[in-house]
């Protein structure tokens, strides 16, 4: 098939339930390299499913998924833990270990999978940090002392410690002040284009969707109900898409990327 | 694993410096990652300053860590670093690097050493201070919002009181009695071992009935409790401030001491008599039975023999001392689940610290209960 390499992750026909509910009927879905892809959807759509589903936490009942061109669900768990160096994951209110300062909970990465010496992770981590926005003065706080901002920081910073080729990033400003939010989202963007990430974003933020997002996919009724740029899918949108965009929140976040 | 499953054919990274018209050149072969760069990190540092370009022709992949390498090398004080030649990003990566830290990055150390030793130790002092008072502190909160129930008894939460009677005291029944059976067949066993040296076997009887009135069936009981029941307050009680739940309370208007204190303190002190009660009888039933199997002593006699040389004050001596206890459990176990902070770590702390120092004070209390018990002749 031509084009394979400009795809990052393919997945095929997933289908999910939980008992009698059924969340994923038949999932299909591109991430190209080098995009970022914004998952929409309403709560309890299965987007966070289908992300723990991509990244190996949850199996889906049936389908498949590819990521680099490799199906990632017939894996072995060594094979399995091979691939996921090449992602990086943020959890939603960033799941750092709160035993653990907040350099070292960058070096961890580093400690269980290179062999560098510890003065150069100390600089990785200490770098990662900087370049996610957080100064040294926060370096040896303990997660619990960092605001909900610097903690996703934080954990962008775990998540880009063995410079992953795709990210993934659950709700990345939920809980955020707009201000925060939008400085994120900067960030967010300056670092996809500076490493050359792909970037798998599910998230709930308008702003964060018009401001970052080169795609966007709308998971709704268990299928892929929209996929492409912002204004083809607005083009095209009927039904919850269409309350989704029209509502008075969508309609300010998109006034002001027009702006 | 080896690092080949992650790229496969990753080339060790390798540099020259060499002048190019009187401009020294550092020239980067092979794969510069996080993944390779270890062992050229050291010569890197030694390298002397006065790098004034970078060639990148023959370099493989670069990364972030590749990347920092370079700008560690030759980017301090500079705006930017020279590339000669073309590479698909690592000019973009290290204008990333290079602007964050313009070659430098603090990375500050945590105190450690002889400093830091007396730094824990004056942590822990002023720690030790403070637990004090606190515990102090909520004593006399406690005792203040039992004054303000016992003028509105209506607002005691039955039901809850009620609940955690059964989960803290009945369900810890069985377990309780058969540790105390247990006990009093180790000392029955030890008493007939040692008084039968002096021929005086027959003592047992009181040696049992005077340890596991007094002292086993109560401390016993205790034990258990701060093991079994106290942590389960703690951890309740801190999850439930984990999750802004007690913020909650205190905004709808309802006292978390009236709430979940109360009912826990209530239902301890009326349920730890009643386990010691069945604790006692159970190290009995125990001394009992190696009695009668060792030394011939039947049930009758057993019990004649304690009704007439056991006066009945060393069993409320026992019981007297259980609601007193309970008290402190009850205490401890609630105080360190509301002073439980927002992360999991201080949860586990806090449990810890409930389930040491309940124990801690269940035998200091107790040894002091025997000497002023002893003092009065009871």
């Amino acid at each position: 098939m031509s084009g394979d390499d400009d795809i990052a992750i393919r997945v095929r026909g997933i289908v999910t339930r939980f008992g009698a509910q059924t969340v994923h009927d038949g999932v299909d879905l591109d991430v190209r390299r080098g995009e970022i892809l914004g998952v929409v959807g309403p709560s309890g759509c299965g987007k966070s499913v289908l992300l723990r589903e991509i990244v190996g936490l949850d199996s889906p009942e049936s389908g498949e998924v590819h990521v680099f061109g490799v199906d990632v669900i017939a894996l072995s768990e060594a094979e399995r833990r091979a691939t996921n160096q090449r992602m990086g994951v943020m959890f939603q209110d960033g799941a750092l270990f709160s035993s653990l300062t907040v350099r070292e909970n960058v070096e961890a990465p580093f400690r269980e999978h290179t062999t560098l010496p510890l003065e150069l992770v100390h600089e990785l981590a200490a770098l990662k940090l900087t370049m996610a926005g957080l100064d040294e003065g926060s370096h040896l706080k303990s997660p619990g002392q960092l605001s909900g901002g610097m903690r996703k920081r934080a954990a962008l910073a775990r998540a880009l410690a063995l410079d992953p080729e795709l990210l993934f990033l659950d709700e990345p400003t939920a809980g955020l002040d707009p201000v925060t939010a939008g400085n994120f989202d900067a960030l967010l963007r300056e670092l996809t284009d500076a490493l050359d990430l792909t970037v798998f974003l599910v998230t709930h933020d308008l702003d964060t969707l018009a401001a970052v997002c080169d795609r966007i996919c709308v998971l709704y009724g268990g299928k892929v109900a929209a996929i492409g740029t912002l204004d083809e899918v607005r083009a095209n949108a009927t039904g919850w898409i269409a309350d989704y965009f029209s509502g008075p929140r969508g309609r300010a976040a998109l006034r002001s990327k027009e702006r | 694993m080896g690092e080949a499953d992650i790229i496969p054919d990753a080339q060790a990274p390798a540099y020259d410096v060499r002048g190019d018209a009187g401009a020294r050149v550092l020239a980067l072969r092979g794969d510069w990652t996080v993944r390779t760069v270890s062992g050229i990190d050291a010569p890197l540092r030694a390298l002397s300053d006065g790098i004034d370009r970078v060639d990148v022709t023959g370099l493989g992949r670069m990364d972030v860590a590749g990347a920092w390498l370079i700008v560690r090398t030759c980017g301090r004080g500079r705006e930017d670093i020279a590339l000669d030649g073309e590479h698909e990003n690592a000019s973009r990566l290290i204008a990333v690097a290079q602007r964050a830290t313009h070659g430098e990055l603090a990375h500050p150390e945590r105190p450690h050493g002889v400093i830091a030793v007396f730094d824990r130790i004056g942590r822990s002092l002023v720690n030790i201070r403070d637990e004090a008072l606190h515990t102090l502190g909520f004593l006399g909160l406690t005792l203040v919002t039992l004054l303000r129930l016992v003028r509105h008894p209506r607002r005691i939460r039955w039901i809850s009181v009620v609940s955690v009677m059964e989960t803290a005291g009945l369900n810890a029944l069985p377990i309780i009695m058969l540790l105390a059976f247990f006990i009093g067949v180790v000392v029955a066993f030890l008493g007939s071992r040692v008084l039968g040296d002096f021929g005086a076997a027959v003592f047992t009887v009181e040696l049992v009935a005077f340890s596991v009135m007094r002292e086993f069936g109560v401390v016993i009981t205790c034990v258990l409790l701060a093991g079994r029941t106290d942590s389960a307050f703690t951890a309740q009680i801190g999850a439930m401030k984990m999750r802004q739940e007690i913020d909650a309370m205190r905004v709808l208007g309802l006292d978390p001491m009236e709430a979940i204190v109360v009912p826990r303190l209530i239902a301890m002190v009326v349920m730890t008599p009643v386990l010691t009660f069945a604790a006692t009888m159970a190290g009995l039933l125990g001394g009992l039975v190696v009695c009668w199997a060792m030394l011939d002593v039947s049930p009758i006699m057993f019990f004649t023999r304690i009704s007439e040389a056991v006066p009945a004050q060393h069993f409320w001596v026992g019981m007297l001392k259980s609601p007193v206890l309970a008290v402190v459990l009850a205490l401890v176990g609630c105080r360190h689940g509301l002073e439980t902070g927002d992360d999991v770590t201080s949860l586990g702390k806090r449990v810890t610290a409930s389930v040491v120092q309940s124990i801690f004070l269940v035998i200091v209390i107790d040894a002091a209960f025997a000497i002023w018990f002893l003092e009065m002749d009871w």
